[in-house]
């Protein structure tokens, strides 16, 4: 079991799950369209795409 | 910050269409072919010189496969992943290349000398499988082809 | 017999792009200095005439789409007329060829193309992979508005066109016309609902016409030497010639013109050298990635448009992909739709989200992991890859391999899924 830091506020979530389906879990009202537990991400709607930063010290503007 | 060769290429292409998000995608390229990739400054830029949000030109960006929105290597290898070259090789040739570089599909080298992505087909088919290299087309791939190609990108 | 082969005939042999003065030298713009002396009208009936059909996958009579456009002074303006060269469809090669070998052959049919629906400018729309084609293209505009033939008053005339060179930034959904506009207007490459259909509101709500590269690249020679001419080129009732192509496990993989018409065992035996040693022939997808297979009773089909339908496929873009007795026929229907998956521009639920569960399902069975039941789930979510369902007509071009793999190597199928495992593999 890991933690995860929402807006500054810690919850516990498993490192080996899908984020979205980690943040939904915790009852964050997160946008997404094409996601489905049983299908995995799609990646077609990108309404939940993010930004994969390395560290706080990373500024190329992540990937 | 966008430089003067950037606009002006810019320009010479706003001038073929009647509305300034025509150009975005040209844009982009244009700035990818002298940066290497499009980062988030330079959406920010085309941006403003074009009228329109960050978030719509990621939502561009982001579509266009040709368009990198993380840094690459020196070199861009694209391997055809579609029917015929898959057909005539590309399997082998995919294990060769991510051996000889030691990566990953979608990765770029440690010393930064290659990034190595799939491509759909490059209509070369009589001559599976193949692949491009900076935008060079090679075909009638083998593994020693492969190695020639890489030892010729310094 | 001996054909005529126009598009090809004067292709340099050793790779170079046939020259200006070559092309003007062999016929080339003479074409245009005929429809010069016509009407927009007229140039439009000959081409209707002539049975010219587009030759991007379609099909559809080339004559007859320019003639939807709107003419005369009161038609919206500016109007445009764009060249297709975003060929992506797997196993196609042939624009690719035309271009490089022939670019002023492509630019003449879009000069012919404008000025039969009267546009005002032309964009050639390439895709981002063809670096050799771009350069030779661009090269060949400057040269035309160099001499004349393309610009204000070409050819001393009133007509007046302009042509600008966009390359793309990737993605198949480009090669789909209306999804190839947005593209141009820069925007994601979502296509866009029909009616209204491009010739009535296309770029910026303006007519405009899009035509393949080998479709255009006919329109010249149809010009120069008539109808008749071309429509006698052929040995069917579709007419002229056409850019055949195989690719695959023959002894010959290439690229031949030949009467439209011609049969699958002419193409594959005669030019294609039949199937290389140790390998046996089992199915041709004859027009693409988008084409349904068609197996050994099929191969004296002629490949034009009526009889490959007839035969249950599509010509498609004529250029074939051979599958093989010692290529497994699940890996190539995954393969397949993989590629349509992935291509899938996200805006239909049953393309992006059918297509994306086939793949599941078809990658589980190549791995020995396919349950009974699956090739039902498979069927199933391929009814839905279908107009009406779907806004384009990507899915219901992935529709095809996996309807017809299902339906000819069923077998093979069953027996990846009872085994467990695949035999072409192990």
């Amino acid at each position: 079991m890991g933690t995860i830091y929402i807006d500054g506020k810690a919850s516990g979530a498993d490192p080996k799950q899908n984020l979205l389906h980690a943040c939904l879990s915790l009852g964050l009202n997160l946008p997404y369209f094409c996601w489905h537990p049983a299908m995995g991400s799609v990646g077609a709607c990108r309404q939940c795409a993010v930004k994969q930063f390395k560290d706080a010290q990373d500024t190329r503007a992540g990937s | 910050m966008l430089t003067a060769e950037e606009r002006q290429e810019i320009e010479v292409e706003l001038s073929h269409y009647p509305t300034k998000q025509a150009v975005c995608i040209d844009a982009m390229k244009i700035v990818q072919h002298h940066r290497g990739w499009v980062s988030d400054e330079s959406i920010h830029d085309i941006g403003e010189l074009l009228e329109m949000s960050a978030g719509d030109l990621d939502g561009i960006a982001t579509f266009y496969n040709l368009i990198f929105r993380k840094p690459v290597g020196k070199h861009v290898i694209m391997l055809c992943d579609s029917v015929s070259c898959w057909i005539m090789g590309y399997e082998r040739m995919r294990a060769h290349l991510t051996e000889r570089l030691g990566i990953q599909m979608g990765e770029t080298t440690p010393d930064n000398r290659f990034t190595l992505l799939p491509i759909v087909c490059l209509g070369d088919c009589s001559h599976a499988p193949a692949l491009l290299v900076d935008n060079e087309l090679h075909g009638d791939l083998n593994p020693a082809k492969i190695d020639t190609l890489l030892e010729g990108c310094k | 017999m001996p054909t005529e082969k126009p598009l090809t005939q004067n292709i340099p042999a050793g790779g170079e792009a046939l020259s200006l003065q070559g092309y003007e030298r062999l016929g080339g713009y003479q074409g245009l200095r005929r429809a010069l002396q016509m009407t927009p009208k007229q140039v439009q009936e000959e081409v209707k005439t002539s049975g010219l059909r587009g030759r991007g996958g379609a099909g559809f009579p080339t004559g007859m789409k320019w003639s939807f456009t709107p003419m005369g002074a009161d038609a919206p303006r500016p109007k445009y007329v764009v060249a297709n060269a975003d060929e992506m469809e797997p196993g196609t090669f042939k624009d690719r060829y035309l271009m490089e070998g022939n670019p002023h052959q492509l630019i003449e049919g879009l000069i012919l193309a404008g000025f039969a629906i009267e546009a005002d400018v032309a964009f050639i729309f390439i895709r981002g992979e063809y670096k050799l084609s771009q350069e030779r293209l661009a090269r060949a505009i400057t040269e035309a508005y160099s001499v004349g033939y393309l610009g204000r008053n070409i050819l001393s005339s009133d007509y007046a066109l302009e042509m600008y060179l966009h390359v793309s930034a990737g993605r198949y959904m480009c090669g789909e016309e209306t999804g190839l506009l947005n593209a141009l207007e820069g925007k994601r490459a979502n296509p866009r609902a029909k009616p209204p259909f491009p010739q009535v509101s296309g770029l910026w709500g303006k007519p405009t016409i899009v035509n393949n590269v080998e479709t255009l690249s006919n329109v010249p020679h149809i010009l120069e030497k008539g109808a008749k001419w071309f429509q006698g080129l052929s040995l069917t009732k579709d007419a002229g010639t056409k850019l055949y192509g195989a690719s695959g496990k023959v002894k010959r993989p290439g690229l031949w013109e030949l009467p439209m018409g011609t049969t699958i065992r002419e193409i594959l035996e005669e030019h294609a050298g039949g199937m290389r040693d140790g390998v046996r022939f089992r199915g041709v997808l004859p027009g693409g990635a988008s084409t349904d297979f068609l197996v050994e009773e099929h191969l004296d089909v002629a490949m034009d448009y009526t009889s490959v339908e007839k035969a249950g496929s599509r010509l498609g873009t004529g250029t074939m992909i051979v599958l093989d007795d010692q290529t497994c026929p699940v890996g190539i229907t995954a393969n397949l739709t993989h590629f349509f998956a992935q291509e899938s521009c996200g805006w239909c639920t049953p393309c992006w989200s059918g297509l994306k569960w086939a793949t599941k399902i078809l990658d589980a069975i190549e791995d020995g992991q396919g349950r009974p039941g699956d090739l039902d789930k498979l069927s199933y979510l391929s009814k839905f890859w279908s107009p009406g369902h779907t806004f384009c007509a990507l899915a219901p071009g992935a529709a095809e391999p996996v309807q017809s793999a299902l339906k000819f190597f069923r077998d093979d199928f069953e027996r990846h899924i009872h085994e467990k495992r695949c035999s072409w593999r192990s």
